[in-house]
């Protein structure tokens, strides 16, 4: 238009450009925002389940073994009559640890040489926390262990 | 149009923009509660209890870990005749019986046959459940299992 | 730190030479670009730079392989949040793009820009226009609900028609004779990968020639005055993508996306229709026999490649008289009631 420079004149244009910018940053985090949202994951919370992992008669006296369940994984050790169960999780880096009992220690970590006693706790190697504990009962013969499902992220 | 005209009308644009965005998350809210709605009564026959107890069975014991969430199948079991992965459950009601079903589910699958005879042996394979599952909740697992049917066969079950 | 150092700091570390950076702040345009109908050279990347936005967000959930593909469209639809808003954007936006497309193209025809030494821009918007069926067609294969199955199946069918390369052009396309689990592998890959790689390179060349040669001036107007690029020209484009941008997302909002039944390989189902921008070759392909429909098709396609030629040989022949132009409306009128009519029947 006829006499308007370019960049029209001061106090005016620092207005404008500040509506303009305050509602440009609001459209666009509204869509960020939604994206976001999108993008990141439904994570439904922790079931607690209780599940029969084995036979009683499948852990001796002083013996212990590793149950592998499509809803999680199982340490179980008889303590002199006693059984526990863990979470068979290193609390290192989550890989599933063995039944191997030695001079100290009964599970064992082959990802990075951790080792952890009857009790959960960590003998030795870099584990920074005992393994959880589960709550087990004996029912028919059979081991229930009370364990934390994690369903499936976005079930179908 | 001045400059100044068009920078406010871009202000407004961007404005009602962001209100629309605004109004986005509640419907959006809204839309998935009434899909997952529409989505549990046609699968988990939420009008039958008994049913919904099977479903119960169904997931307590992972079965859902293998055969798929509402056993329609998909996960993946390298080199077996199922097409290479594990089977769907949607046609159960037609191939057993019920004490033929209970039987299969006893006694497992101790190995899987292979489609490739010369290839490696599919890691999954169905562990027996005769120590784990029985009586009433075999019964209604059972049920459960007649009770799905292929996808083909239903109609979308979402709705708006 | 001022900003004055700053901008010493980096022009030292990326050397570009200040007249680049300031030329488009500094051009001045035709005032005949005033009227909102010249934006539509605009909205069509605004449409593209939208789906690149939601396609790359709906990769994250997609799986190309066909007992998934349904089952991940169906939870981005109803279950993942915002997956309907951003889906369906992709859907609506898909539509728009080609609308917009087409609209640039006849107003490019109109006002004759595609003359010497034009042509070649003219040419690439053409390729442009064909890798935007591209998008369309490889895209809606990816749903796998039963339409698109077997819209995918007819449609691809159709190839293996062309003489001497047609067979294994149909196999390179399908990954094999029949439509099986590569098919959608390629599609997917054809639509996130290849086209979109030329459709951007095509983009960069087109706009590259017509920052080269300047506005086509536009035939009859005597006007010389001219405007300003910057902020001018850009605040009118934003206003219009905001416009288009806020049409879309409302109408989404009104209109979610659904979806059909899943693909069944066994069960046509009864009413198999292309999308509604393939129907003016579907119903040409149902009024004549293959052969005559498939070289008529190609030669229309060839036509538009080589207007700007055409349109220069059918001034010399009759100058004046725009006869290219009766001829191109001629020919966007014969497609038009190809398109009507197929909708309606």
């Amino acid at each position: 238009m006829p006499g308007e420079g370019p960049h029209g004149g001061g106090r005016r244009e620092f207005l404008a450009n500040l509506v303009l910018g305050i509602a440009g940053f609001l459209a666009l985090g509204g869509f960020a925002s939604r994206f976001f949202s999108f993008l990141y994951p439904m994570v439904p919370p922790d079931q607690l389940i209780e599940v029969p992992a084995a036979s009683r008669d499948q852990i001796p006296r002083n013996g212990g073994l590793v149950v592998n369940l499509p809803v999680g994984h199982v340490a179980l050790v008889d303590a002199d009559g006693e059984l526990r169960a863990f979470s068979a999780i290193c609390t290192h880096l989550g890989c599933i640890v063995k039944w191997q009992p030695a001079a100290g220690h009964v599970w064992y970590c082959p990802c990075h040489k951790g080792t952890y006693d009857r009790e959960g706790r960590v003998v030795s190697g870099p584990p920074p926390r005992p393994l959880q504990r589960y709550a087990v009962a004996i029912r028919d013969g059979k081991v229930y262990v009370k364990l934390p499902y994690r369903p499936p992220v976005l079930p179908a | 149009m001045t400059v100044t005209a068009q920078k406010y009308l871009v202000a407004f644009l961007s404005l009602a923009l962001f209100a629309v965005l605004i109004a986005v998350g509640g419907v959006d809210a809204q839309r998935r509660a009434l899909a997952a709605k529409a989505r549990q009564v046609a699968l988990a026959g939420a009008l039958n209890p008994r049913l919904e107890r099977g479903r119960m069975v169904f997931v307590k014991y992972g079965c859902n870990g293998c055969h798929g969430t509402s056993g329609e199948g998909g996960i993946k079991n390298f080199n077996a005749q199922t097409g290479g992965e594990v089977n769907g459950l949607t046609r159960v009601g037609e191939t057993y019986t019920r004490e033929e079903l209970i039987e299969r589910i006893r006694n497992g699958v101790p190995t899987v046959d292979k489609a490739d005879p010369m290839g490696p042996d599919p890691p999954l394979h169905m562990p027996p459940y005769r120590d784990l599952i029985g009586g009433q909740e075999m019964q209604d697992l059972t049920a459960y299992l007649f009770s799905l049917k292929p996808e083909a066969e239903k109609k979308s079950a979402e709705s708006w | 730190m001022t900003a004055g150092s700053l901008q010493r700091w980096l022009a030292e570390r990326a050397p570009i030479p200040k007249q680049w950076l300031e030329r488009p702040f500094k051009e001045e345009l035709p005032v005949h670009l005033k009227t909102w109908v010249w934006a539509f050279g605009g909205t069509p990347l605004l449409f593209f730079a939208i789906q690149v936005v939601t396609g790359i967000l709906l990769t994250f959930y997609y799986v190309p392989y066909p007992l998934h593909a349904y089952e991940s469209v169906r939870q981005i639809t109803f279950a993942i949040r915002f997956g309907w808003f951003v889906r369906g954007i992709h859907q609506a936006a898909s539509q728009l793009m080609f609308v917009a497309v087409l609209l640039h193209m006849i107003r490019v025809f109109a006002t004759r820009a595609f003359r010497a030494p034009r042509e070649l821009t003219w040419v690439i918007g053409v390729s442009l226009f064909l890798l935007t069926l591209g998008f369309a067609f490889t895209g809606y294969s990816l749903v796998y609900d039963q339409l698109s199955y077997w819209a995918t199946t007819v449609g691809t069918n159709m190839i293996a028609e062309v003489p001497l390369v047609g067979r294994p052009l149909l196999y390179l396309l399908r990954g094999g004779p029949d439509v099986n689990p590569n098919t959608l592998s390629r599609f997917y890959n054809f639509h996130i990968g290849v086209v979109p790689t030329l459709f951007v390179l095509l983009v960069g060349m087109h706009i590259l020639l017509i920052r080269l040669h300047g506005v086509a001036p536009l035939e009859g107007d005597p006007r010389r005055e001219t405007y300003h690029f910057f902020p001018d020209h850009v605040l009118r484009e934003i206003s219009v993508g905001l416009v288009a941008l806020l049409a879309v997302v409302v109408y989404v909002m009104l209109h979610p996306p659904g979806l059909g039944e899943r693909a069944d390989p066994n069960l046509t189902p009864p009413h198999i229709r292309p999308e509604w921008y393939f129907f003016p070759s579907y119903r040409w392909l149902k009024m004549v026999p293959l052969q005559v429909g498939l070289w008529t098709s190609v030669a229309f396609v060839t036509s538009m490649f080589l207007w700007p030629w055409i349109d220069a040989v059918l001034e010399r022949l009759a100058p004046g008289r725009r006869l290219g132009t009766i001829v191109g409306v001629a020919g966007w009128l014969f497609t038009l009631t190809l398109l009507v009519w197929e909708a309606f029947s």
